[in-house]
């Protein structure tokens, strides 16, 4: 498509009518393919969390019933959950529903499977940001570093930095942290998103407990919030140094290498003017896609950390759901999942045609 | 130097870094909790509605006993004793047949509606008819969906009768069916007000609740947290603590840090290993509460095998009870073969069970089964603690006579799932009873009115095994024991279900489950039972 | 057969100068001394070199696991449970009274194990389901490429969690389910290697000498992005053990009594604060293991990853 883009540019400055059209055209198709492409992806999705769902043989119906029911209450539930219906009816149920966003009741949490994704999803996205902030800005120094000083001690030492965050078991990583700062030292605050004495004080209009707690002006509770958010945003954050730090160096050897360095740096311009003025602002752009897959990944791999650090977010809840049988909460979180993932790698796509120099 | 540039800004950035951790570091000391509040640490997985008629969390049924009132109370030191609830006294007829209770006068429901026998009638012929998990505690009792409205009913505004169609025990019969969520009186008129769709309010009362107690429900977040606020004009006594806030933390570990650092006065999950520096913590106490709860070992008889009752037998021999009670179980489980826990009424002494580990014994066992060179069998069981050291200890001893167990760890829904099918060769299971009576357990599991796949008895794990209970007569001694008004009498009746259920039983009963309660000391007066918390006694000093 | 007499012949001039010769006689000699500058090259990288070695002791561990662990994996004796480590336990004792050090040793085996299967299902998956969509394109690689994102969008320990749920847990259904969850990027890997291999002379050429699709995917398109992929999956073995070890973590990896690292982790977890050894010295397992394939894999994609030369 980028191809296509180029052709396009110069023929516009003719502006000639008919092939304005054409423009316009090839770009309406173009975008109606990718709302295709996107709506058969989501119907996958779907389905695929459908008969994920199916072959699980955990049983929804004691999840909610108890062990010691008895027959005539089990089977009254089964019904009611919609389990007696034929497979194809089951799916075109779920499908419709999920269509008007509403995944119905979740039957261990006993609420809205919408309204619990609203709950529980700003605390993951609070926690997976103040994460990409901790990767971003200790991972792209690095990464510039071990490029210009390439195979030398630092260089090895900033990618073993990296990896270790890449290759240390989260919660270890995460229980230990907790011991150390929290237990001994002091300096953070515990497991949960802020101390008992400040639960359910500020009133909830973002989800995101640092932005509410600065809107109602309660800057204890906003300090004491991100006392408890540096813990296991760091540790989560650590996870995706590795990768931007590795993915900056590889970016950064790839234009140090290029002519124009050495032509600048033949001109007489200072070491620091040369590679953040002119290697890093090209490596800008690719970085941008690198940040955005993290951001998923992030998103994701906080399932783990939430479990150590009690935080009441969104991959607790669908581990939670799924050890329970609970398909409505599944697939309601699924399909979520699903959406941020498109969502990011169209915008990635976007960004870099609209900030890479070569694409215009 | 060409180098040093970049290294600067490298440092700023990590000087940037360092700076924000001091930052932080100076932040106001965290508060620890108000005196007025008690927090609790929690592994709230489960969590769907607070509709008594439906509960089947132990956490939530916990806390719904400091929401709702009963018709009766288990008493704070004695569970087996009775005490005045929202019946200030009752009376059984002699032929046990009537029972009539009179409702305390002048209690309102939060809505401002007074607290009537119509209520407390309606309220259990809710629980009946809505069919839901509490329903079985009313329909093992004769109450079913047609005769439950002639059966509870309200003769005036302060009277309530109930009649049943067999003679049971009185003191079982009020212990097992007044006690509990079953006989919390609810607010008809509230309640029906959100009705929607015939639900009898159900929909609405998953989200809160309608009735007398010391506490109210304020908020309740799925995986999260649970709040509870006071009621200030409780009938019963005067309740100290304004605020219990329930905060789900799924890690012991953590727990445990909260707890040792004050951000939390009581945590329940503590795990093995802390409980040493709980007990060696000054601020700390360990409240180590046994539980009518059990691990057990279930041997389906659906297998070819399994069927021997020699085989079944060896596997009780197989077990180290005394060693893995004060290792892996220390704190955690006491040994307990037979089938009525510990505490309960009618629970033979320890001393008189016959198990223990003895090899020889079980290799003779299965030898005489003609399977001397031991066989091959499937171990299902529950994936978290402590199922799988349970399992490993028994599979290593089955190993030594050759019998060779392939342990197949899985979810809770899964794994009774497939014990409730009959869809197993042999697992590791739990099982918890409500009451304080040999009743309790030997009504499931010693018990199976027709032991036939088609009859789906999945409520009786003596069916799910497929033990044919009637065979040895003891159907008919559950029911008569059942009915036995001479305590004496009743007693020795439980006795001898034990003798049989010992010898005969496809059944390994292991660990009867003890409760630990880790709590700060500040935290006092808190009573504490197999079955009940009440928390509006507890102060803080 | 000529190569053979070939290398013979020219051992009087050394086997180095034969590999460093500036003009190869043979295809044999001219692709051993690719392989040759290549392996110059890895050794250039120290940790890269460090990463292999780490590789090479875990598989002689595995193989010789017997011989090194004092005990089996599954001996238990409670009366030496929890004992932390000494002279006479390296790695001291877990709850049940068994040896962590032969635990730990043993488990190289099913990390070697589910590491390898799951390489050699993935990338065989991966590659053909990538060079066949970047190949044909169209409708075939439209409908690949929405199956590979629809597998993308899945959170992989979710996707993988799924599945060991729905198949029952085991070493062989964590493999599997890993597998499903390791193919994906793969796939997209091989498909944009095959399309900038697509358009170049050379498969034209094959193609106007008649050769069918599948032999020119197989034979030339393919190979051309095996290099690639190697690298991938090598830098990916981290994920794979971590994936592993986070299902057995959730309880849905290896049957105990397995010594899998991750089971090992998840179990030792609730004696975290006062056994410490029964988490870290697994974890450190872990982590060593995982960190060796990353530095292998990054050295690796220096040699033959041509952005780079």
């Amino acid at each position: 498509m980028a191809v296509s883009d180029r052709d396009i540019e110069p023929v516009g400055a003719l502006a000639d009518r008919a092939v304005r059209r054409q423009v316009w055209l090839r770009r309406a198709g173009a975008a109606g393919r990718l709302v295709v492409s996107v709506f058969v992806t989501l119907l996958g999705l779907l389905a695929l969390t459908f008969f994920i769902g199916r072959m699980l043989p955990i049983d929804p119906v004691l999840a909610v019933v108890g062990d010691q029911a008895d027959q005539a209450t089990y089977e009254m539930m089964y019904r009611k959950l919609g389990l007696d219906q034929p497979l194809y009816v089951q799916f075109w149920t779920y499908i419709s529903s999920a269509a008007r966003l509403d995944f119905g009741v979740g039957t261990f949490s006993g609420q809205e499977v919408a309204s619990d994704i609203a709950r529980v999803f700003p605390a993951t996205l609070e926690l997976a940001t103040v994460a990409l902030l901790v990767g971003v800005f200790l991972g792209i120094p690095m990464g510039v570093l071990a490029a210009v000083f390439r195979n030398s001690l630092i260089d090895h030492v900033t990618r073993i930095i990296g990896l270790i965050g890449y290759s240390t078991p989260i919660f270890w990583l995460g229980l230990m942290g907790l011991l150390v700062f929290y237990g001994m030292l002091g300096w953070v605050g515990g497991p949960g998103r802020v101390d008992s004495f400040y639960i359910d004080i500020v009133e909830p209009v973002t989800g995101s407990i640092l932005i509410d707690a600065a809107l109602a002006d309660e800057w204890d509770i906003f300090w004491n919030a991100v006392s408890h958010i540096v813990m296991p945003g760091s540790i989560l954050g650590f996870t995706a140094l590795a990768y931007i730090a590795r993915m900056t160096r590889s970016f950064m050897l790839e234009q140090l290498n290029q002519e124009y360095v050495i032509t600048a740096r033949v001109k007489g311009l200072s070491n620091r003017q040369v590679i953040w003025r002119h290697a890093f602002r090209n490596v800008a752009v690719p970085l941008i896609t690198v940040i955005a897959l993290s951001y998923g990944f992030l998103l994701e791999g906080a399932v783990l950390t939430e479990t150590v650090f009690a935080w009441p977010g969104f991959g607790q809840y669908l581990t939670n759901a799924l050890l329970q049988g609970d398909m409505n909460a599944v697939l309601g979180c699924t399909l979520v999942v699903g959406v941020i993932f498109i969502a990011l790698n169209l915008l990635s796509d976007l960004l870099y045609r609209l900030l890479d120099p070569r694409t215009k | 130097m060409r180098t040093s540039d970049c290294g600067r800004t490298v440092l700023s950035a990590g000087l940037a870094a360092g700076l924000l951790a001091t930052a932080l570091a100076s932040t106001p000391a965290p508060a620890k909790t108000p005196k007025d509040t008690l927090v609790l640490g929690w592994t709230l997985a489960i969590y769907r509605t607070l509709d008594p008629a439906d509960i089947g969390e132990t956490f939530v049924d916990e806390m719904m006993n400091n929401v709702c009132d009963p018709l009766v109370f288990q008493d704070y030191e004695n569970p087996a004793k009775l005490a005045p609830g929202i019946a200030e006294s009752w009376s059984v007829t002699d032929d046990a047949l009537t029972y009539t209770f009179k409702i305390r006068q002048g209690l309102k429901f939060p809505s401002g509606n007074p607290v009537t026998a119509h209520d407390a009638a309606w309220s259990i012929q809710r629980n009946v008819k809505l069919n839901l998990n509490s329903a079985v505690m009313h329909k093992e009792w004769g109450f079913t969906d047609e005769n439950v409205v002639e059966s509870v009913t309200a003769s005036d505004d302060h009277t309530l009768v109930v009649k049943v169609t067999e003679p049971f025990a009185p003191p079982l019969f009020l212990a097992q069916v007044f006690t509990g969520r079953a006989a919390f009186v609810l607010d008809r008129k509230e309640v029906m007000a959100h009705e929607k769709d015939g639900d009898w309010g159900n929909g609405w009362l998953s989200k809160t609740s309608a009735c007398v107690g010391p506490y109210r429900v304020r908020t309740w977040k799925a995986n999260d947290v649970f709040i509870l606020e006071r009621n200030d004009d409780y009938w019963r006594n005067e309740v100290k603590i304004k605020r219990i806030v329930v905060r789900h933390v799924p890690e012991g570990g953590a727990q445990r840090l909260l707890l040792e650092k004050g951000d939390i006065d009581i945590a329940r999950n503590i795990t093995s290993s802390d409980f040493a520096a709980i007990e060696r913590n000054p601020d700390l106490v360990l409240f180590n509460n046994p539980m009518h709860s059990y691990w057990y070992i279930g041997l389906c008889t659906c297998d070819e095998v399994l069927q021997s009752r020699d085989i079944r037998e060896a596997f009780k021999w197989l077990v180290d009870y005394k060693k893995l009670e004060s290792t892996v179980m220390r704190n955690v489980g006491v040994a307990r073969q037979s089938v009525v826990p510990i505490g309960a009424f009618g629970a033979i002494p320890v001393d008189d069970e016959p198990y223990r580990l003895d090899l020889d014994k079980a290799r003779e066992l299965i030898a005489r089964a003609g399977h001397p060179d031991g066989f091959k069998k499937k171990l299902i069981i529950d994936q978290v603690f402590p199922f799988p050291e349970i399992a490993q200890h028994v599979q290593a001893n089955a190993a030594k006579i050759g019998i060779e167990l392939e342990i197949q760890p899985m979810a809770a829904a899964q794994l009774y799932g497939q014990f409730r099918s009959r869809d197993f060769e042999s697992g590791i299971f739990a099982w918890t009873t409500n009451v304080p009576d040999a009743h309790g357990m030997v009504s499931r599991h010693v018990f199976n009115p027709d032991n036939r796949d088609e009859f789906k008895g999945t409520m009786f794990p003596a069916w799910r095994v497929g033990w044919d209970v009637a065979a040895l007569g003891l159907n008919d001694k559950v029911l008569a024991a059942k009915m036995e008004t001479d305590t004496e009498k009743r007693r020795r009746m439980y006795h001898e279900i034990q003798r049989v259920q010992l010898a005969e039983s496809p059944f390994v009963y292991m660990f009867q489950k003890i409760e630990n309660i880790a709590m700060r000391k500040e935290v006092k007066g808190l009573p504490i039972t197999a079955f009940k918390k009440f928390y509006a006694k507890a102060y803080k000093e | 057969m000529t190569t053979g007499t070939g290398i013979k012949a020219k051992r009087g001039g050394g086997l180095r100068a034969w590999l460093m010769a500036e003009v190869a006689e043979t295809v044999m000699q001219a692709r051993l001394q690719r392989a040759y500058l290549g392996w110059l090259r890895f050794v250039e990288n120290p940790l890269a070199v460090i990463g292999l070695t780490i590789i090479l002791a875990l598989i002689l561990i595995a193989v010789f696991a017997p011989l090194i662990a004092p005990t089996s994996p599954s001996a238990q004796n409670l009366d030496i449970r929890l004992l932390p480590p000494s002279a006479e336990h390296w790695f001291g004792t877990d709850e049940l009274g068994r040896d962590t050090f032969s635990r730990v040793v043993h488990g190289s085996r099913i990390t070697l194990y589910i590491v390898l299967l799951v390489a050699l299902i993935a990338a065989p998956v991966g590659l053909v389901v990538g060079t066949i969509s970047g190949y044909f394109g169209g409708w075939i690689d439209t409908i690949l490429m929405r199956l590979t994102d629809i597998f993308l969008s899945f959170p992989s320990l979710i996707l993988a969690l799924a599945f060991v749920a729905a198949l029952g847990p085991g070493i062989e259904n964590a493999i599997i389910a890993i597998s499903l969850t390791a193919w994906p990027p793969i796939a997209r890997l091989a498909r944009a290697e095959t399309l900038t291999v697509r358009s170049s002379d050379y498969i034209s050429a094959i193609e106007i000498q008649g050769a069918s699709a599948w032999r020119v995917i197989f034979r030339h398109v393919a190979p051309m992005c095996v290099s690639s992929v190697v690298v991938r999956i090598t830098l990916n073995m981290a994920g794979i053990i971590l994936t592993a070890a986070g299902l057995g973590f959730l309880g849905l990896g290896a049957q105990p009594p397995s010594p899998e690292w991750g089971a090992m982790l998840s179990t030792g977890r609730l004696y975290m604060f006062e056994q410490w050894w029964l988490t870290t010295m697994p974890g450190l397992a872990i982590l060593i293991v995982s960190l060796a394939f990353n530095l292998f894999g990054d050295g690796l994609r220096d040699v033959l990853d041509p952005r780079e030369q």
